[in-house]
């Protein structure tokens, strides 16, 4: 069970390439990820030890840790690559 | 000690006084945003001051008086509940969690309260609970919200559409989902699967999804429903609530899992808010898009607080953002209207519509029907709609500009709120 999550997101948007909207929802899927995979490695290798999912359905990535981790500790190790660590927010039924 | 009586105080002063207070301390506006800030220790003192000022009042004063705090808690009431740590006459108890005053008959003129705007004076009576029965019905007790829209209960439609809910979960036992094709997911706070067994950590989920596709209440009872649990954890006031990590972990897997044959589901309801604008959410929205899965969402439920402060997802421009309107199509006092919050460009009126949000019938988990309010209840109207819209016109399927070019053509007047809360550009018809 992991003790810490952060939503990391990129800060900004792939291209969208001039076929896009001839692409069905998987190939567009796989392309966005496509896309991001380069920059999803470098993530990963500043990230090291902790649990990184990419999340293809947002262009965004999950990182979780089983010890408790400060937003402010991954925002230093992916410091110069053009993502942000999202700040907690609580969402509420309404 | 001579009778009690309890005294409710209309929610919409103290939570003005409690905004007001906040916002004098530097907190941000907006009721979701003030949860989110305040710290829950902190809006539970913020409530008492208010209460208590009001209930010394009470103790102190006469009617007119009482009225004129009253009245004018809006203005000054959070001054005294910064400023003041009211001391309270013998008898008089604070129920900060409901809004409420309990009161000995001897310390207070009962009748002179009862005149109060705002204020509901009722006997402390004792509440024995009923012999537990199974609640019955086939359908709702009202279905106004779907004869608004232009339907008769059960009216086909949605077919071969799944729509996708993220929120509390669903009771997918419920007859309102019967021979319904429903795929479950729930989400803990750091976005984890963990479990495919559906259950509903509330009510709300079951009641959302019975507006969406339910069978009797359900605009679009032909739809099928996927389902992300994300809103898991019951704060004090009983408030259901999910972190953003799980909310957006729960949003992927509507978007991207296999349903079947089907890659994602065909449009998302969000009946559900944070505080303010949330630039990360709206990144998963912005993608979602992309893939052509469209979003409607809740603009929120803090009424004429809310300008300004409205909560994400529903005060997204790529969100459809829904009102609430009541059986007369004038919009509900509850219902967040206002500008948007656009980092860069234009701002832009929110919310986008309105849709039936008050009183309204649904599938209670365990069986039967209940009614609640919000923007919450309004929102699947127009989830069902949209589902009804791309059932009939494949061509909108996978394209979430032509849908909302559709569904803004599908509208009927709706009436401001005397307070000013605005509807958009109209009461949405199926």
């Amino acid at each position: 069970m992991a003790h810490s999550a952060f939503l990391v997101v990129p800060t900004g948007e792939p291209a969208e390439d001039a076929d896009w909207n001839a692409l069905d929802r998987t190939a567009r899927i796989d392309r966005l990820q496509s896309h991001l995979a380069e920059l999803g490695e470098q993530i990963g290798a500043r990230l090291g030890e902790l649990d990184l999912e990419y999340l293809e359905g947002a262009g965004a990535w999950t990182v979780r840790s089983r010890e408790p981790k400060e937003r402010q500790e991954l925002v230093d190790r992916l410091a110069g690559l053009p993502v942000e660590v999202a700040t907690d927010d609580r969402f509420y039924a309404l | 000690m001579g009778s009690q009586y309890v005294i409710f105080v209309d929610e919409t002063l103290v939570l003005g006084s409690v905004q007001m207070a906040a916002a004098s301390a530097g907190f941000a506006m907006g009721r979701e945003a003030d949860a989110a800030t305040l710290g829950f220790e902190q809006e539970l003192d913020l409530r008492r001051g208010v209460l208590g000022a009001l209930a010394a009042a009470m103790t102190g004063g006469t009617a007119a008086s009482v009225g004129a705090a009253a009245n004018s808690a809006v203005v000054a009431m959070s001054e005294i509940a910064a400023a003041v740590a009211p001391t309270f006459a013998a008898g008089v108890q604070i129920l900060e969690g409901v809004s409420a005053i309990v009161v000995d008959e001897a310390t207070v003129d009962i009748a002179s309260l009862q005149t109060v705007t705002g204020l509901t004076v009722l006997p402390n009576i004792e509440v024995r609970l009923p012999t537990p029965v199974a609640v019955q019905g086939t359908a709702p007790a009202s279905d106004w919200h779907l004869r608004r829209i232009g339907l008769a209960p059960a009216t086909p439609g949605g077919g071969d559409i799944l729509i996708g809910i993220l929120d509390t979960g669903i009771d997918a036992q419920h007859p309102e989902f019967a021979g319904k094709a429903i795929y479950f997911a729930e989400f803990n706070a750091a976005g984890q699967l963990i479990s495919t067994a559906a259950r509903d950590s509330g009510e709300h989920g079951t009641h959302v999804s019975s507006i969406a596709a339910g069978a009797m209440a359900g605009v679009a009872p032909d739809a099928d429903l996927a389902v992300a649990a994300v809103l898991t954890h019951r704060d004090a006031l009983g408030r259901m609530s999910g972190s953003l990590v799980q909310i957006v972990n729960g949003f992927n897997w509507l978007v991207t899992a296999r349903f079947g044959q089907r890659r994602g589901v065909d449009v998302i309801n969000a009946s559900l808010g944070g505080g303010g604008f949330n630039p990360y959410l709206q990144q998963s929205v912005r993608t979602a898009l992309r893939l052509g899965v469209p979003l409607i969402a809740a603009i929120g439920n803090a009424g004429r607080f809310g300008v300004g402060g409205h909560g994400s997802p529903g005060n997204y421009p790529e969100t459809f953002g829904v009102g609430a309107s009541d059986n007369a199509d004038v919009v509900a006092d509850f219902s967040d209207w206002g500008v948007g919050p656009p980092p860069t460009g234009p701002n832009y009126a929110v919310p986008e519509l309105c849709a039936p949000g008050v009183q309204v019938h649904a599938a209670k988990p365990g069986g039967g029907f209940q009614p609640m309010s919000g923007t919450s209840m309004a929102t699947p109207v127009v989830t069902g709609v949209a589902a009804r819209r791309m059932s009939a016109n494949r061509a909108l399927v996978g394209n979430p500009a032509a849908l909302f070019t559709d569904l803004r053509l599908r509208l009927s007047p709706c009436q401001p709120h005397p307070l000013g809360n605005l509807g958009g550009a109209g009461r949405i018809i199926a």
